[in-house]
Parts: C-alpha cells; sequence; structure tokens
C-alpha cells in the first residue's frame, strides 16, 4: 500500500518542482514560456498537485499507518551522514500540503488574469512556483537537508517578489530589510540543523521530530535540547514575523497584491508556525524553551493588535501578526484543523487587501478578527 | 462552529476563478431580494432656504432645462414617439479608478440621475404646458425615458418603466429589444482590443466576457474607457451615420441649420470642448509619462483612507490615470469638427477665452465641416485652409464586425454599407 502513497505524494511535489524547473531553466536561457502557455501549465499543474496530495491524505486516513518515511533514494553512497531525498508523511504534513497547493492553485490563477501584459509576468510565475515547491518541501520534508531547501526556496522568492517592481526604491530597501531578517532566521535554522545532526548524529525528522520522546531516545539532554530549540524558535520568529522580527511584515507588502496575499495572507507566514508542531516532541524536551517562546508570543500578540494604519494591506499585515502569535501559543495537533479552517478565510483578504471594495470599512474586520477564538 | 471554516473556500474559489457565474449569482440576489421603486423628487421644497442653496427645481428651471436640451441637440420639432435619455457610468468590482471611466465633466459622476430627472421633467405636463405656450409642443404621443448604460459590463438599466403610459409599451419593447443588440455587438467590438478574449470567441460569448471583467476582483482593466480617442465630430449624425469609427470619436449632436445666430454653437463648444479636450489630455499625458503623469502600474496601488491611491505602503498619494487604463492609447492631439459654416466658427471660437487659448497655444485641433459643400477648413492662425483628404473612404459591405474581425490593432474609419438580402 505504501507504493501508491509513494507515487501520489512524489506527484504532488515532484509536478510543482518541474514546472519550476521548466520556467525557470527556459527563463535562464532567454527563452522566456510565452503568456498563453505559462497560464495554462501552472493552472494544469497546481491542480494535478493538489488533487495527488488529496487522494494521498485520503489514502494516508484510509491505511491509518500513522507515520511514513518514504525515501526516493539517497544522493550519496553511504545512508550515514549521505542527503538523500526522504519524505515524512502523516495526517498534519499532508494535509497542510494540500492546503498549500490549494490556496497556490487559487493564488495562481488571480494572479494570471492580475498580472496579464506586465512586464515581470514570467519573473513573477517562476518565484510563485519556486515558492510551492518550497512550500511542499517544507510540509513533507523527511530529514534536514530537505527541510533547509525548502524553506530557502520560500525564503529567497519571498525576498524577491517584495523587490518585484524592482524601480522602485522603497520596494528594494524593503524587499533588502525581508532579506537580511530571512538570513537571520536561516543561520538560526541552519546551526540547529547542524547541531541536532552533531547531537543526534542524523538529520532525519523522523528520528528526531517524529515519535514523542524519541528526544531523550537519541541522547539529547535537557540543556542540548533547550538550545536547539531557542535556534528553532527563532528561526521561526523570523519567518512567521513574531517579535524582535516583526517590523519586516508591513513592509513586506510592496509586492504584487496576490503574492501579499498568499505569503503574508496565508502560507509563507504560517510555515514557521508548522515547523513548531512538526518539533512538538523536541519542544517537549525543553522546559525552558518553551516558557521563554510563551512569553515572546503574548508580546507579540498584543503588539499585532495595536496601531492599525487605515491602509488596507497593511492592516492586514498587522492581524497577520497578532495571528500567528496565537497560533503559535496553541502548539498541539489540532493546529492542522485551525490552519484548515482559517487559511481559507485569510486568503479571502486577497479581495480584500487587493482591493478597495468600497463599501468596507477596515476598522471593523481588524475589531473581528482581533477577537479571541 | 470552526470546523466549518473551510467552507469560506467556496465563496472564494467561485469569485476568483468564475467571476462571471458569480456577478450571475449576486444578481439573482440582488434582483430578488431589492424589490422597492424609488421616485425622484424634483419639485422645489422650500421657499427660501436658512442657508445654502435651493433643493429642487420650480416648474420655470424645468422648463428651461428641458427647451435647453432639445435646442442643443436639434430635435426640438422632430420628436419621436419615445425619447431615450441615457447617461453613462462604469460600475466595476475592483477599480479604484472607476470614476475615472464615469463622467470627465464633471470629474467623475454617473449620468443615470440626471437622465432620469431630464425624463421626469420632459414628461411633466406642467413643464409641457409651459413650454407649449412659449412655442414648444411637446405632442402627447410622445414619452421620456431615462436610462443609464454601464459602460464597464454593457447593462443598460431604465429607470421608472413602471411610469411607461400602456400606450408606449409595444415601442418601449421594441426600443429595449434594440438596445439589447446593440449591446451585444458593442461587447464584441470592444472585445477585439483585450487581449484575453481569443479570436476564436462566438460573437455570443463577448457579452458574457465583459460581464466578467467587471466582476472579477483580479482585473486590473474591467474596461479601457475612453483610451485611443481622437476626435470628436459635433454635426448631425446624418454626417456620421454608416462609418466605422472604431470607437474613438466623441461625437455631439447639433444641427447648424437650426442655428443661423451660433448661439446653440456658442452653448455646445462652451460645454463640450473643454471636457474632451480635457479626456483626450489626461490620456495623451498618462501615457507619454506614466510614472510623472500618470500613476504607473496598478498593481502595487493600495487605496488609502478611501482618499486616493500611493504606491505599496509608503508613497506619496499617485494621480493621473494607470498604465493599464491608457497602454492601448495612442497619444495624438484631438481634432475637433464642427459642422456648419466658418464665419459662425471663428466668431464663437474668438467670442470664448479659454476654447480660444486651448486652440491658439495647439492643445487641439480644430476644424469646420462646411455644411452646404461638405469641404474640410482647419482653423490655423492664418485662418481657415482647406483640407484635401490623403486616402479615399474604404467602404466595406456587411457590418462593422465584417472589417473588424481578426483584427487587433487600430483600424481606419470606413463607411459601412449594409447588404440586403
Amino acid at each position: 500500500m505504501t507504493l501508491p502513497l509513494t507515487t501520489l505524494v512524489l506527484v504532488g511535489v515532484g509536478v510543482p518542482a518541474a514546472l519550476f524547473a521548466l520556467l525557470g531553466g527556459a527563463s535562464l536561457v532567454n527563452r522566456q514560456l510565452p503568456e498563453r502557455w505559462t497560464g495554462p501549465l501552472t493552472a494544469v499543474s497546481m491542480s494535478i498537485s493538489c488533487a495527488a496530495l488529496l487522494m494521498a491524505l485520503v489514502l494516508h486516513r484510509a491505511i491509518g499507518t500513522g507515520t511514513e518515511l518514504l525515501s526516493y533514494g539517497a544522493w550519496s553512497g553511504s545512508r550515514e551522514g549521505g542527503v538523500a531525498i526522504e519524505f515524512l508523511v502523516d495526517k498534519l504534513s499532508l494535509a497542510f500540503a494540500a492546503l498549500s497547493a490549494a490556496i497556490a492553485g487559487i493564488v495562481a490563477a488571480f494572479s494570471n488574469r492580475y498580472l496579464h501584459r506586465e512586464p515581470g509576468y514570467n519573473r513573477y510565475f517562476v518565484l510563485l512556483t519556486m515558492f510551492v515547491t518550497g512550500m511542499l518541501l517544507v510540509a513533507v520534508a523527511g530529514n534536514v537537508a530537505v527541510l533547509f531547501i525548502g524553506w530557502e526556496f520560500v525564503g529567497l522568492s519571498s525576498a524577491l517578489l517584495v523587490a518585484f517592481f524592482h524601480e522602485r526604491p522603497a520596494a528594494v530597501s524593503n524587499a533588502l530589510r525581508v532579506f537580511t531578517v530571512y538570513r537571520i532566521s536561516d543561520a538560526a535554522m541552519l546551526s540547529a540543523a547542524v547541531l541536532l545532526r552533531h547531537l543526534a548524529g542524523t538529520d532525519s525528522l523522523s528520528l528526531l521530530f517524529g515519535r514523542t520522546g524519541a528526544a531523550s531516545a537519541i541522547g539529547l539532554s535537557g540543556t542540548n535540547a533547550t538550545i536547539i530549540c531557542i535556534l528553532l524558535i527563532v528561526a521561526v520568529a523570523g519567518k512567521s514575523a513574531l517579535l524582535p522580527f516583526s517590523s519586516w511584515l508591513p513592509r513586506a507588502m510592496e509586492g504584487p497584491t496576490p503574492s501579499s496575499a498568499v505569503y503574508y495572507g496565508s502560507l509563507s507566514i504560517h510555515a514557521g508556525c508548522f515547523l513548531l508542531l512538526r518539533a512538538a516532541p523536541l519542544l517537549e524536551q525543553a522546559p525552558g524553551a518553551l516558557a521563554r517562546g510563551d512569553s515572546r508570543r503574548d508580546d507579540r500578540t498584543i503588539c499585532g493588535h495595536h496601531d492599525a494604519r487605515p491602509e488596507r494591506r497593511e492592516v492586514v499585515a498587522r492581524l497577520r501578526l497578532s495571528h500567528p502569535g496565537r497560533d503559535h501559543r496553541r502548539r498541539d495537533r489540532d493546529r492542522v484543523v485551525h490552519d484548515r479552517v482559517h487559511s481559507p478565510g485569510r486568503t479571502r483578504v486577497l479581495p480584500a487587501a487587493a482591493v478597495p471594495e468600497r463599501a468596507k470599512c477596515p476598522p471593523r474586520s481588524a475589531r473581528d478578527a482581533g477577537r479571541p477564538r | 462552529m470552526t470546523a466549518f471554516g473551510w467552507l469560506a473556500l467556496v465563496p472564494l474559489i467561485l469569485r476568483v476563478l468564475f467571476p462571471w457565474l458569480s456577478s450571475r449569482w449576486i444578481r439573482v440576489q440582488e434582483t430578488t431580494m431589492t424589490a422597492s421603486h424609488t421616485r425622484l423628487r424634483l419639485d422645489r421644497e422650500d421657499d427660501a432656504p436658512p442657508i445654502g442653496k435651493y433643493s429642487g427645481f420650480t416648474v420655470r428651471d424645468m422648463a428651461d432645462i428641458v427647451r435647453r436640451v432639445l435646442e442643443d441637440i436639434g430635435i426640438r420639432d422632430r420628436l419621436s414617439s419615445l425619447v431615450l435619455v441615457i447617461g453613462h457610468g462604469s460600475i466595476s468590482l475592483n477599480n479604484p479608478h472607476e470614476s475615472a471611466h464615469d463622467c470627465g465633466a464633471c470629474g467623475g459622476g454617473r449620468g443615470g440621475p440626471n437622465a432620469r430627472a431630464l425624463a421626469q421633467m420632459a414628461n411633466d405636463p406642467r413643464v409641457r404646458q409651459l413650454l407649449a405656450a412659449e412655442g414648444l409642443p411637446i405632442a402627447a404621443t410622445t414619452w421620456f425615458v431615462g436610462a443609464q448604460r454601464n459602460t464597464c459590463d454593457n447593462t443598460v438599466t431604465f429607470f421608472d418603466e413602471d411610469l411607461i403610459p400602456a400606450d408606449f409599451q409595444p415601442l418601449f419593447k421594441t426600443a429595449e429589444e434594440a438596445i439589447d443588440t446593440a449591446r451585444r455587438r458593442e461587447a464584441h467590438e470592444r472585445c477585439r482590443r483585450f487581449d484575453a478574449f481569443p479570436d476564436w470567441y462566438p460573437p455570443l460569448a463577448a457579452l458574457a466576457h465583459v460581464q466578467g471583467r467587471a466582476a472579477d476582483l483580479a482585473q486590473p482593466r474591467p474596461e479601457y474607457g475612453h483610451a485611443t480617442n481622437a476626435f470628436c465630430v459635433i454635426g448631425r449624425r446624418t454626417r456620421t451615420r454608416g462609418l466605422f469609427l472604431d470607437r474613438r470619436a466623441f461625437l455631439v449632436s447639433y444641427d447648424p441649420t437650426r442655428d443661423h445666430d451660433g448661439a446653440i454653437l456658442a452653448r455646445i463648444l462652451a460645454a463640450v470642448v473643454p471636457v474632451v479636450a480635457g479626456i483626450s489630455l489626461e490620456y495623451y499625458f498618462s501615457y507619454v509619462d506614466p510614472t510623472g503623469y500618470g500613476c504607473g502600474t496598478k498593481l502595487p496601488h493600495n487605496v488609502t483612507s478611501l482618499l486616493g491611491v500611493m504606491d505599496g505602503a509608503q508613497s506619496d498619494l499617485r494621480t493621473g490615470l494607470p498604465w493599464q487604463m491608457v497602454e492601448i492609447h495612442e497619444p495624438t492631439r484631438l481634432s475637433i469638427v464642427v459642422e456648419g459654416d466658418r464665419d459662425i466658427l471663428a466668431r464663437v471660437v474668438q467670442a470664448n477665452p479659454s476654447i480660444e487659448r486651448l486652440v491658439r497655444n495647439r492643445w487641439i485641433w480644430l476644424a469646420c465641416l462646411d455644411t452646404a459643400s461638405g469641404w474640410l477648413w482647419e482653423l490655423r492662425s492664418t485662418g481657415f485652409i482647406l483640407h484635401e483628404p490623403e486616402h479615399p473612404l474604404t467602404v466595406v459591405a456587411g457590418d462593422s464586425a465584417a472589417w473588424y474581425s481578426g483584427k487587433r490593432g487600430f483600424l481606419a474609419p470606413v463607411e459601412i454599407i449594409p447588404v440586403r438580402g
């Protein structure tokens, strides 16, 4: 029964990756695909990816095997110390991957008309497919190497899309700010990965994060676990715009509206939350880090509620600031349900943020979103 | 309850992927839920308001307004049984520049309420009585109907339909059908300039296409509005009937044979020239300098405090037209052709300093189409110069679609001769 699951997940992740390779490769050799091909190609591949991941989710539920590690071969000969393409599938990762593909597909359809005839159309779609590939890799990553590649794809495409209108100084300087914060976050992430590998002797996420109590089983002491957890929390705080790093989020609204919606309204902003969910067993080994993280998130939640300027997308950005804060505080497996439930609602920000529907007034929605759920 | 949050995906998918369907659905909701009729109250309400101007019009005011409109467009003694007064407006779901497609004369208002008020005034028995006493009889067999055309999705909304007397109903039905055909054809002609509308679509799909654009959240160009405008013809409509003008002309009705002293022409030019010149120059400058005079591309625009748009989260307020509105425009000086007598035109222009400055400083071209001879005279600083046409007018048999089908760019004016069969 694992064979169809293996294939489905490979298709789900591989099709957007292939599209990214095609669009990016064609651009590299200066043979950009025309708009009338890019649009339908993206639509088809996003639909395939979403359908495959949904089927994988259903199949996984049907088999009911729990967490499974799918391996697609190693890049280097020795398993020990080698780098392999491994996907870790369970309820959480498949649901998050399917949701990401669905939302990215909707946003791609929106962007296809929104960026019609725009000079940066091709660049936008290269970056969007890079983002989707990265997001899916983060979702189903089975080892630290895959996770890090996905994490980098998401961060790089995000910064480049903030600078999409690179003829405008404000956009470029804001993109630089985003990029800087992301590098800090990435450095923390990389340090955590290296430390994990050094201390635990493996980079497989299934061993590290997958089972409760696994961390102690593979010899992580409380102190080491705490250090790694703090690094992880720094990585997550940078990516999800939590307190010390939160200033980049309103600035990131310089990019085209649909990309702002998919990055800072729904998916990218939650990659950090997702990572913490993944690391829940490890975090439980490190009570010190937990406490610190919790207090930080309280600050963040409070901070996000203040100061709503009368500018729509920025209001939305500040709401977003508050939301991951609350999300991070929950940190339980039900979060995936929560995410599935609220992400569609927030992607509806897409019209609201993009778009000046005259009748709606931001303060009201601000109050609604600030209400504790 | 949160378990049902995913249901929010349904309207999201519907609105993003199938804008036309969602526009249908919203229209169904609207027609079933809003049924109350409204009426305009045009009569003057107070004798002496404490502050400000009077609200409403006296019968005298109304009679003067009706008389002026009928005289200006030259139909005072040749009214048909049913007169449609159609204003225009542009209504789209996601467009901070929507009002730039509305009336250029009043800074972006819609014409529907004015059309409705004019029709109501002209139908008012007190107004008709007053006008008849002054030598402008409106027969009892004439009825005015106000309407508004939404230039974006080509909907025509009629006002006060329930007040139309039973005698006029068959005629009104005929007019409605004619307008329905016209709006389908107009949608098709307009669609040839939209890249996203493929050549192989059937003409019937064009109306659905423009309706989808109006309802599409992701659509930065709901319509092209006045883009490509190049000239304005002020004269009798028989002069332009049967011509394919590629939607590039402002057509203003004026009958020089009923205006011997130029009084009507003076009124028309005073109203029309600043408006069309303003529209033309707005498109001109937004095209030649999109970042300076225009407001650049729409994509990073944010609506700020419902006051204006700015780029991203920090910029000046952007004025002018966005690139998506003017990208198909051809920056040219507006040519205004006035049918009538050269001397009268020269006198009217000299008497109006604002028009005279526009002409003298070459912001617009002005030319006179001689009523009797049909010759075209260009107004230069030295006087009128006879204009020799460089190309003969092509004649195309069939309908407009026979000329524009399958063509995307600018098209030369042609004369369309219907094929009888």
